[in-house]
């Protein structure tokens, strides 16, 4: 690494760290003007504070990287057509009657050079009208007799494709105007192997709506920048991204339900880059039901269990430093291992004076200590607010963010907890 | 073994309180890190039998070697240090169960 970049990576721990303690002495301050005791005479209270003051200064770091290197918020020119590759898009379609042809028309409607693309549509074994709405359209009707799910069908896609990039869709995503130019034309740098775009949600109603929504537009303004800046991203989100067609040749992602983390880490592997298009903007549907939702996250917590057990040879690999020793092992130990250790240490917290020395008002003292932690630390997702704003021209209001933070954040936990319960039991899941 | 997910986390629940008035009782000393991840690998990797046994095994030693060290050095060093092993051991146990469950469910699959 070079040393501008060693300093520049040291300021921001530095920054991090002394931020962490700032903001637990007010948290402290504050219960001690309204009256609270905190006290961290026991085991437990130093555990639970120690552990937080680290997983604060790791977030606050990560925060300052950010900020002292955001996202461009000027939309660049519409590449040109003699800078864009051939392309094939490969739409996976189960039982999608209802959302396939607009996604169809979207995607032939976007301005990409007709000569240069292609639309592979693979029917991975519908029940409904999906094959025949598509067969309507000037694209290429690929049918599984069976399905496959959707790491096999995008495979069945791959292998049948001609672009030099494939560009895989989701059959309720539909790219916005210029999407496809700007995600292709990523790929003139010759070092990136995998580009992922921006993702909005078409829907923002009810609970999940608006939470997804907030979830979805932080989560690309924030984590894909800052992953893809710093050379750690992992997962070019299976909805609506771009890779190089020779690296996924012999991916074979059918075993796998998270195929667009297995081929992100893949192309990882292959010693290529994966960037992140933030021009590169497609609508999505998202679950609006609570079953739906949970249906969609047991898929994604398990599915990331499985890639990661399956590439385990990548962890603490030399390979690829900022991935090997950075980017997994941060995945694991925040996406898996954390979550179930705090939805536990809240369930405990009633616990604790009954069976031992800690006292009630020891117990009240921690949980509203954790609140105001968590109410100071709600400024990290300022920056990423006024970001994603910018990229996308949809304002999140803030109570929508307080919701994000002390509500639906507890649900995602839940999820992966689920996840990591049904991975252990069964090691997979129904899609 | 308890198949069901939620009667597992009440059984987790139940063990670590106990293991922590048990502490509590036999040392003087209110061991909460160990009885902690002891439910969570208790709820976690309930269904494989030897990660499970080995789980509880450890996490109860460590408990154990943990509060002797408190009691007898009552440093801070000693919680962070605690603490570290604790969530050092459940990380490893979580990867090891991660591991195992993808080779035996491949295995299954040929």
């Amino acid at each position: 690494m070079e040393t501008e970049k060693k300093r520049f990576y040291l300021t921001c721990l530095l920054l991090g760290v002394l931020s962490a303690h700032f903001i637990n002495l007010i948290a402290v301050r504050t219960l001690n003007l309204i009256g609270l005791p905190f006290s961290r005479h026991f085991l437990w209270v130093e555990f639970y504070t120690m552990g937080m003051a680290f997983f604060m200064s790791l977030n606050l770091t990560l925060f300052f990287v950010y900020v002292f290197e955001p996202p461009d918020t000027n939309c660049p020119p519409l590449p040109g057509d003699d800078e864009l590759p051939t392309v094939s898009v490969v739409v996976p379609a189960y039982n999608e009657e209802r959302e396939i042809g607009r996604a169809i028309e979207c995607i032939l409607e976007n301005d990409y050079p007709k000569d240069k693309l292609e639309v592979i549509v693979v029917d991975d074994g519908s029940t409904d009208k999906t094959a025949e709405i598509a067969s309507r359209y000037p694209v290429r009707l690929i049918r599984n007799k069976k399905n496959l799910r959707r790491g096999g069908a995008i495979y069945e896609g791959i292998k049948n494709a001609k672009g030099d990039i494939v560009i895989t869709i989701d059959a309720d995503t539909y790219p916005q105007k210029g999407a496809l130019r700007y995600l292709s034309s990523e790929f003139q740098d010759d070092n990136v192997g995998a580009v992922c775009g921006f993702l909005i949600p078409t829907e923002s109603r009810g609970f999940l709506g608006r939470q997804q929504t907030v979830e979805y537009l932080l989560g690309f303004a924030y984590n894909k920048h800052l992953r893809a800046n710093t050379g750690w991203m992992l997962i070019p989100s299976g909805a609506f991204s771009a890779y190089r067609r020779e690296l996924l040749e012999d991916s074979n992602p059918i075993d796998t339900l998270a195929e667009d983390f297995d081929m992100g880490l893949h192309v990882h592997k292959k010693g290529y880059e994966l960037k992140y298009a933030p021009w590169a903007k497609a609508r999505t549907e998202v679950p609006l039901t609570m079953r739906g939702y949970l249906r969609q996250r047991l898929r994604w917590s398990l599915g990331g269990l499985q890639v990661l057990a399956k590439h385990r040879d990548m962890m603490m690999s030399k390979q690829k430093l900022s991935v090997g020793f950075w980017g997994l092992p941060y995945h694991y130990i925040i996406g898996y291992v954390i979550p179930p250790m705090e939805l536990l240490g809240i369930a405990m917290l009633p616990v604790l004076p009954l069976f031992s020395q800690i006292s009630w008002s020891t117990v009240t003292g921690l949980f509203f200590w954790l609140l105001l932690i968590k109410l100071y630390s709600l400024t990290v997702l300022i920056p990423a607010r006024k970001y994603a704003q910018r990229i996308t021209g949809i304002r999140i209001p803030f109570r929508h963010l307080f919701e994000y933070w002390f509500v639906y954040y507890y649900l995602l936990l839940i999820t992966v907890l689920t996840g990591l319960i049904t991975y252990m039991e069964r090691g997979d899941c129904e899609w | 073994m308890i198949r069901h997910a939620s009667m597992r986390f009440v059984l987790s629940l139940v063990v670590a309180s106990s293991l922590l008035a048990l502490c509590n009782h036999l040392f003087d000393c209110a061991c909460v890190i160990p009885s902690f991840i002891l439910a969570l690998t208790t709820l976690v990797l309930g269904p494989l039998t030897f990660r499970f046994i080995s789980g509880v095994i450890l996490t109860f030693l460590v408990s154990a070697l943990i509060s002797y060290l408190i009691n007898v050095w009552n440093a801070l060093w000693i919680s962070i240090g605690g603490a570290l092993i604790a969530v050092g051991l459940w990380t490893w146990l979580l990867w090891i169960g991660v591991v195992e469950r993808w080779k035996q469910r491949k295995s299954d699959s040929t």
